[in-house]
């Protein structure tokens, strides 16, 4: 009987364990992570990588836990079409409460805002700090030759580009960008 | 009072009664018109309820489409929204189905008002029920809710127009 037995049994708790690992090794936020792909940009972990990505899908409550999360972070490019950020790029938000933010993207076009309590975080350009932001917002890009003003307003969504993905689409103005194409 | 003046009074009633009426039945809407839908209470839904991030996610009952987030084909969207750039109106289909979107969260054909769309955004106080989305308005006399509530029940036209327009105000830059 061990001899049938033996190698059946072996079978079955392999078949258990790979079940299990199976189970235990993705979280729904480490999937929404890992759908986001890698990142494509030059810059190592910090304040200028991932460009056009939905920081707070890492960097928010769901899943970032032991670093600050943000209270609203993207990316700003020159124009719609552009593959790079822009630098130096203003983004000015209003929320609920009438706090008035700007804040300056950095050299990958980013900008984050954090809550006080957030720390020091490593090369803070892009940052600024904020009281915690109560919606709606309203939020425009401004540079040295004009404004872009988002007409609507944000309800509860913290990133950008949840709504503003690069491509253009019934559910995305695609990227934020600072100034029209050029025709 | 004589009996002569308490007539008059009758007839002047009777008679004012009859103006109302005859008013009312030019004035009110069908409930839930579309032409209404478009160009008075969908200005205020784009800015209020039919965000990307809220009614204009796909999955989430009362989904909605608006210019200003959802569209029903990447089509309708040929190009950013910008300073220069509106966007395009929204299709007859699209504004059918926000109007039966409306239609499938009504709570009773009997009672207008046992409306989710009137009840969840109504503070708890007021009579309302809790609302993912938050409360948006304080009670049965903000503009937004006074907007809603005279298109779908097929209130007077110029009073919905007039609501929605103070509704979508407030919220508009
Ligand atoms: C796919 C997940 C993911 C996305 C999306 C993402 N990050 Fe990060 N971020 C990380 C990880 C992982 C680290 C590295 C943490 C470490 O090294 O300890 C990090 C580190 C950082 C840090 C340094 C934090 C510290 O504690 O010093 C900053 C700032 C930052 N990211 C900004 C951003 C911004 C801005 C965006 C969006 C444009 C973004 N991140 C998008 C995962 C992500
Ligand atoms: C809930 C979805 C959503 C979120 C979140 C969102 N946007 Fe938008 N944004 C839109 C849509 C849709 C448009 C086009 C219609 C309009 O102007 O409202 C737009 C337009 C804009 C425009 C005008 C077009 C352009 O790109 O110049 C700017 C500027 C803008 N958004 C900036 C931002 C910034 C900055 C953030 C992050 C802080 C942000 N948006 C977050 C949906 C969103």
């Amino acid at each position: 009987m061990d001899t049938v037995m033996l190698p059946l049994l072996r079978a079955c708790g392999a078949l258990a364990l790979l079940c299990l690992a199976g189970c235990i090794g993705v979280s729904p936020e480490q999937q929404l992570q890992k759908d986001l792909g890698p990142d494509t940009g030059p810059y190592n972990s910090g304040p200028l990588h991932r460009a056009g990505f939905p920081c707070t899908n890492c960097h928010g409550d769901l899943w970032w836990q032991d670093h600050p999360t943000f209270e609203l972070a993207g990316t700003v490019y020159r124009t719609p079409t552009d593959e790079g950020g822009m630098n130096g790029a203003e983004v000015h938000i209003t929320d609920a409460n009438g706090q008035k933010i700007t804040v300056q993207t950095n050299q990958a076009g980013n900008f984050f805002l954090v809550t006080s309590g957030a720390g020091n975080l490593r090369g803070g350009e892009g940052s600024a700090t904020v009281t915690a932001l109560a919606f709606p917002l309203r939020v425009s890009v401004k540079t040295g030759t004009g404004e872009q003003k988002m007409r609507g307003l944000i309800w509860r969504e913290r990133s950008c580009a949840n709504c503003h993905s690069k491509q253009l689409g019934a559910a995305s103005n695609g990227r934020v960008f600072a100034m029209e194409a050029t025709p | 009072m004589s009996t002569r003046r308490q007539c008059w009074h009758c007839m002047l009633l009777v008679l004012l009664g009859g103006c109302g009426i005859a008013a009312q039945r030019v004035d009110k809407i069908t409930p839930r018109d579309q032409s209404v839908l478009e160009t008075h209470v969908q200005p205020y839904l784009d800015m209020a309820c039919a965000s990307i991030d809220c009614h204009g996610a796909g999955g989430r009952p009362l989904r909605l489409y608006s210019e200003l987030g959802l569209r029903a084909d990447a089509t309708d969207r040929p190009q950013p929204i910008s300073n220069s750039h509106d966007p395009k109106a929204l299709t007859t289909q699209e504004l059918a189905s926000n109007c039966s979107a409306f239609a499938a969260v009504a709570l009773s054909t009997g009672s207008p008002d046992h409306h989710l769309a009137l009840l969840k955004p109504l503070a708890l106080g007021a009579g309302g029920i809790h609302h993912v989305g938050g409360v948006h308005w304080a009670d049965t006399t903000d503009p937004g809710y006074l907007c809603l509530r005279g298109w779908l029940v097929g209130d007077i036209k110029q009073d919905v127009g007039s609501e929605c327009a103070k509704a979508t105000a407030k919220l508009q830059q």
